[in-house]
């Protein structure tokens, strides 16, 4: 599994459309997965290991890094914010590469 | 020659890119001009001052005080600036200058249409790209906001997407990305999977 991270508009899209077969199953923004499974009252850790386990072809998770500002005053948005994170170091902790996109640039950094 | 440094808030960032500038003009650039463009307004739309921008202009001021910079004010219009041969030039900071094209009355970033954005997106990169292929050294300040999260208004993704796509242009040609982290640089080195190469620049 490849794990793409970056912030919001660093082309993590394009990176992942220039570097990666087209028959990859892509899964795109997967924070905001995460935002929906917490809504809807899931664990987002549990979901993201149940994903890992059911994909079986050559994968791709692209995710923003969204820890970086400052606490949220809402009490989801701190949840949220926080789960992500932890969803974050699973993924990039069973992945087999971790790139880090910056300005369009792609930093493997696993 | 072009460098983008970014960073985030209190990064030291400026610190880096102003030594660098310096560096640049002394090792490689002394008979050109050493520029300094600042973005910054001190003045709100009404007129009045803005203390804080004053207050953070002052700070930048007296960091850059001896190391030789000519300051030219630049809030909106990169274009004009004019730079030859040998000239190196830090423009600080590019955050500043696309907030001040899209929401001061002099900008020129009005239209929410995506192709007149990005019409208007290059009449920032252009002049920046051309200076860099054509001058000494160019330095751009911007800025690392795009880690904040949470939802934000449709107006601040509207700046952020096109804060992303300039700072994206600009990354494409530059000669050297930097990010500065607790004062640190680290050159954003981008690998190509291609080749296979497990190497990440021994930056990291």
């Amino acid at each position: 599994m490849v794990f793409i991270i970056g912030g919001a508009y660093q082309g993590k899209t394009d990176y992942a459309r220039e570097h990666f077969k087209e028959d990859c199953t892509v899964v795109n923004q997967y924070h905001l997965r995460v935002r929906e499974q917490l809504r809807a009252g899931l664990d987002p850790m549990q979901e993201a290991k149940r994903m890992l386990s059911s994909e079986k072809g050559e994968l791709v998770i692209i995710s923003d890094e969204i820890g970086c500002g400052l606490v949220p005053v809402d009490v989801f948005e701190r949840e949220y914010r926080e789960k992500s994170g932890r969803v974050n170091c699973y993924f990039a902790k069973e992945a087999d590469q971790v790139i880090r996109v910056v300005c369009g640039i792609g930093s493997r950094i696993k | 020659m072009l460098y983008l440094i970014t960073g985030g808030s209190g990064s030291g960032k400026s610190e880096y890119a102003e030594n660098l500038a310096v560096h640049m003009h002394k090792t490689q650039f002394s008979c050109g001009k050493l520029f300094y463009v600042a973005t910054m307004c001190p003045y709100r739309s009404s007129g009045e001052i803005d203390a804080e921008c004053e207050a953070r202009i002052k700070r930048h001021r007296n960091m850059r005080r001896e190391k030789g910079f000519s300051t030219i004010e630049c809030y909106c219009g990169i274009r004009r600036i004019e730079a030859r041969d040998h000239d190196v030039i830090l423009v600080e900071c590019m955050s500043n200058l696309l907030a001040n094209e899209m929401y001061r009355e002099e900008g020129h970033i009005r239209s929410k249409g995506a192709e007149e954005e990005e019409e208007m997106r290059e009449a920032i990169l252009s002049p920046l790209l051309d200076l860099g292929r054509k001058i000494g050294c160019v330095i751009v300040v911007t800025n690392e906001v795009f880690s904040e999260g949470t939802k934000l208004p449709e107006e601040t993704e509207r700046y952020l997407g096109m804060l992303g796509a300039i700072n994206r242009g600009l990354a494409k040609e530059a000669d050297c990305v930097t990010e500065v982290v607790c004062g640190i640089p680290v050159t954003v080195p981008g690998v190509d999977l291609q080749k296979g190469s497990l190497e990440c620049g021994g930056h990291w």
